[in-house]
C-alpha cells in the first residue's frame, strides 16, 4: 500500500499551542503543545498517543483551526501553503474541504435536529457549486459507503446506535473527498466488537480514497494495529515516534514512558503474570510544567540511572511526599528528539535513551 | 446447589422490567450468579446488555419505571423482600457501590471530606471529629497523598484518578461485605486505569472483600476476575471461572468478542468483528438473542425459534447455546 517516495502531504514544524488562563490577577499559559513537529505522507496514517491531558486532540484542532481563543505558533505546510493563523474566509474556501476531522461523541457530533441525509449533504451544499439534485445523488453513495442503507438518509441520529452514528460522522467526513481526515479518538467511545467494524471500515475507506489519517487515540494497542508510524506525546511533547510495526516489539521501545504506558495495558490472558509495577503519580499541570524532562518526576529509568552516576550529577528534589534523587540532566535540560541507533525513523527524547536496554 | 464454601451473594432468576410507551422492557431477564465470600465476579458485556441494571437491581436503586423481581440474598437475608426502608443500611453499609463516573457521582457543591463524613455518620454511630479521622485513614489507605488537605477539596479540583479514589474511599468507609464497581476505570487513561486495579486488588486482599466488577474490557476480567458472566440482551449467555472462560469460550458470542480484540501480538490486517449490532430490547429476535449476529447462526432450527437457557455444558462450565458440545445432554436448570 505504501510507497517509499511518497511525498509528504502534511508537514508540521514546530507547532506550538497555548491557551491564556488568568490565576487571580497573573495572566499564565497553558502549555497544551510544544514544538511539535511531524510529516504525514499521502495514503499513511500516524497515530498520536498519549495520556488526556498530553496535548494530542490539541495538536489535531489547532491544524483545523478549531481552537480561537488558543495562541498558535510555528508552521503547518500541507503541501507548500501554512495552515495556520490564516484567515476564516481562506480556511472556508481552501482548507476545509481537503481536511476533515471524525469526533469522539459520534451522538454530540451530529445534529439532533437534521436528518442523516441533510447532515450528510450539508458538506457538499456549502463547498461544492452543486444542484441540489446532484447531491441527493451523492448522499446515497455515501451511506453504502459506510456500510449503511441509503434508506436510512431519512431518519434522525437518535435512530441510530453508537456504531452506526460514529459511520454516519464518517460519511460526512469523507464526502467532499478529503486528502487528510484528523480521526480524534474513533473507536473509544464504542463497544469492541463494534470497534473492530469501525476500524475496518477505516482502513478500507483509506485504501479506496487513498485517505492520510491522523489518528489520535489512547489505547495504544488499537494506534499499534492501525497506524503506520506512531508519535507518544507527554505534556505536549512529542517524546517518542518510531514505525508502528517497529515498536510492536516491547524491546525496542525506547522512551521510560512509552514503555510505561505499554506496561499498563491490561492483557486479556488470566494466566499473565501481573505484577507490573504501575507509574506512579500522575501527569503535571502543563501551566506549570516541570523543568527540564517533563517525565522527571515520574520516571523510574531516571531513579534508577541516578543510583549509578556520581553525586556531583545527581540532584535531589521533592516529590509528593517523598524525595527522589535524579540525574542532574534530566531535571536541568529538555531532552529534544534524537534518532535512535539502529532505526533511522525511530527517534526519541530521553537523556538515557540507549540505557533504556538493560 | 451444594454450599461447600461461604456464598456472600446469590442472585437467582432475576428479571428486571421497565414500563415505557413502547411496553413492557426486559432489560434483566432470568440472569443467576452466586459469588463465593472474598472472590471477584466479573459481569460482561456491551453497552446495554443489562450488566449495570443487575447491579442496581441488587441494591434496589431502580428508576420508579423499573420493577424487579426474583431472589437476591446477601449472607442470610433476602434483599429481594427487604423494605426501601430497611435496604437504606445495606446500600454504602453491607454493600460499597463505585460507579463509572466520579465527576458525575460526587457532589460538585461539598468538599470530598464531607462526604465521606457523611457516608460514615449515616452508618455509623460517631462523633464528627472521629469520622473525620477515620475519613483521613480511608484516603491515606486508597493512596491520596496529603489526604489532610485533600479532604477540603472540591471534586473538580481533583483529577479523574483521584476522585475514584475517593470514590473507593467512600465506598469502603463502613467496611462492606460486598463491593460492586461498575466500570470503575473505563472513565480512565490506562496508567492510572492500572493503579486502581492494583488498589482494588491490594484492598481486595487485606479486606477479603468480596467484589462484584462490572466491565466490558475483557482485559481487565483477566486481572481481576475469578469467575465471570458474560451477559448479551439481558441474559446470561456464558458462565465460568476466568481461566476456564478464556481458554476455551464455547458460546459464539463471548468466541466473537475475543476475536475482535485488539491484543498488543496484533499481526492481523484486519480485525475479525462480529456483525451488525446489539438488538434493542424492544424488538428483541424470536429465539436465541443472538442468532441474528451468529457465525454458526441456525445451525441448530430451534436457533430462530426457542430460547436457550443455561446448562452445565462442562463442570463449573455454563452456556446458553444449542451449538455448544454437549448442551443437549446437560441438566436443564443449573
Amino acid at each position: 500500500m505504501t510507497n517509499s517516495d511518497n511525498p509528504s502531504l502534511l508537514t508540521v514544524n514546530d507547532l506550538t499551542v497555548r491557551f491564556p488562563v488568568r490565576q487571580g490577577f497573573e495572566h499564565r499559559y497553558v502549555h497544551a503543545v510544544e514544538r511539535v513537529s511531524f510529516t504525514l505522507e499521502r495514503g499513511r496514517t500516524l497515530g498520536l498517543v498519549g495520556e488526556s491531558g498530553s496535548g494530542k486532540t490539541t495538536v489535531g484542532r489547532s491544524l483545523l483551526g478549531l481552537l480561537p481563543t488558543a495562541k498558535i505558533h510555528g508552521e503547518a505546510l500541507l503541501e507548500d501553503s501554512n495552515i495556520l493563523n490564516i484567515s476564516h474566509s481562506h480556511r472556508r474556501r481552501s482548507l476545509t474541504p481537503r481536511m476533515q476531522m471524525i469526533f469522539q461523541d459520534p451522538a454530540g457530533s451530529l445534529n439532533p435536529r437534521m436528518t442523516v441525509g441533510n447532515i450528510i449533504a450539508e458538506p457538499l451544499r456549502c463547498h461544492r457549486k452543486l444542484t441540489s439534485g446532484n447531491i441527493w445523488k451523492r448522499v446515497p453513495d455515501l451511506l453504502t459507503q459506510v456500510g449503511l442503507s441509503p434508506a436510512y438518509a431519512s431518519r434522525y441520529p437518535h435512530e441510530f446506535s453508537g456504531g452506526q452514528r460514529q459511520r454516519i460522522g464518517i460519511a460526512r467526513a469523507i464526502a467532499l473527498q478529503p486528502d487528510i481526515v484528523i480521526c480524534d479518538e474513533p473507536v473509544s467511545a464504542l463497544d469492541v466488537s463494534i470497534q473492530a467494524q469501525i476500524l475496518n471500515l477505516l482502513k478500507d475507506l483509506q485504501d479506496q480514497l487513498g485517505l492520510s489519517y491522523l489518528f489520535i487515540a489512547h489505547n495504544l494497542a488499537v494506534v499499534r494495529h492501525f497506524a503506520d508510524d506512531v508519535a507518544v506525546m507527554y505534556l505536549g511533547r512529542i517524546v517518542e515516534r518510531a514505525p508502528a510495526d517497529h515498536i510492536m516489539d516491547i524491546t525496542n521501545v525506547r522512551h521510560p514512558y512509552t514503555r510505561s504506558l505499554l506496561a499498563s495495558i491490561p492483557l486479556p490472558d488470566p494466566t499473565a503474570h501481573v505484577g507490573r509495577e504501575p507509574l506512579t503519580g500522575e501527569m503535571p499541570s502543563p501551566i506549570a510544567p516541570p523543568t527540564g524532562c517533563a517525565f522527571h518526576p515520574r520516571c523510574p529509568l531516571a531513579r534508577k540511572v541516578a543510583t549509578t552516576l556520581p553525586e556531583d550529577q545527581t540532584v535531589t528534589i521533592a516529590s509528593g511526599d517523598q524525595e527522589l534523587t535524579l540525574p542532574r540532566t534530566c531535571v536541568d535540560a529538555i531532552p529534544t528528539l534524537e534518532p535512535v541507533s539502529g532505526e533511522s525513523h525511530h527517534t526519541c527524547a530521553c537523556h538515557f535513551a540507549n540505557a533504556t536496554q538493560d | 446447589m451444594t454450599t461447600t464454601y461461604d456464598i456472600l451473594l446469590t442472585v437467582d432468576d432475576l428479571q428486571t422490567c421497565f414500563r415505557t410507551e413502547a411496553g413492557l422492557l426486559r432489560a434483566v431477564d432470568g440472569v443467576s450468579f452466586e459469588i463465593p465470600r472474598g472472590q471477584t465476579f466479573a459481569l460482561v458485556g456491551e453497552s446495554g446488555c443489562g450488566k449495570s441494571v443487575t447491579a442496581l437491581s441488587i441494591l434496589k436503586l431502580l428508576p420508579p419505571a423499573g420493577i424487579s423481581n426474583g431472589l437476591i440474598r446477601l449472607g442470610d437475608d433476602e434483599l429481594d423482600r427487604l423494605t426501601d426502608w430497611e435496604m437504606q443500611p445495606v446500600r454504602g453499609g453491607r454493600i460499597g457501590m463505585i460507579f463509572q463516573e466520579p465527576m458525575t457521582s460526587l457532589n460538585p457543591v461539598f468538599t470530598c471530606g464531607a462526604q465521606i463524613v457523611e457516608a460514615i455518620r449515616l452508618h455509623r454511630e460517631c462523633s464528627a471529629r472521629e469520622a473525620r479521622k477515620h475519613a483521613i485513614d480511608l484516603l491515606d489507605q486508597v493512596g491520596i497523598a496529603d489526604p489532610a488537605q485533600r479532604m477540603k477539596e472540591y471534586p473538580h479540583q481533583l483529577s479523574g484518578g483521584m476522585r475514584q479514589r475517593v470514590m473507593i474511599a467512600m465506598a469502603l468507609s463502613c467496611e462492606p461485605e460486598l463491593l460492586i464497581a461498575d466500570e470503575p476505570t473505563t472513565a480512565l487513561d490506562v496508567t492510572i486505569q492500572a493503579q486502581i486495579l492494583e488498589l482494588l486488588r491490594k484492598i481486595q486482599r487485606e479486606r477479603q472483600l468480596t467484589l462484584l466488577l462490572i466491565t466490558h474490557d475483557l482485559a481487565v476480567v483477566a486481572e481481576m476476575a475469578d469467575s465471570v458472566g458474560v451477559m448479551y440482551a439481558g441474559t446470561m449467555v456464558e458462565r465460568t471461572d476466568v481461566k476456564q472462560l478464556f481458554a476455551n469460550p464455547l458460546h459464539p458470542y463471548t468466541q466473537g468478542l475475543f476475536r475482535s480484540l485488539v491484543t498488543m501480538e496484533e499481526t492481523r490486517e484486519r480485525l475479525d468483528t462480529i456483525p451488525g449490532s446489539v438488538p434493542h430490547l424492544s424488538a428483541l429476535p424470536v429465539g436465541c438473542p443472538f442468532h441474528p449476529r451468529c457465525d454458526k447462526g441456525q445451525t441448530d432450527a430451534r436457533c430462530a425459534t426457542c430460547r436457550p437457557d443455561l446448562r452445565e455444558v462442562a463442570p463449573g462450565h455454563f452456556c446458553a447455546c444449542y451449538v455448544a458440545p454437549n448442551y443437549d445432554n446437560a441438566e436443564p436448570k443449573p
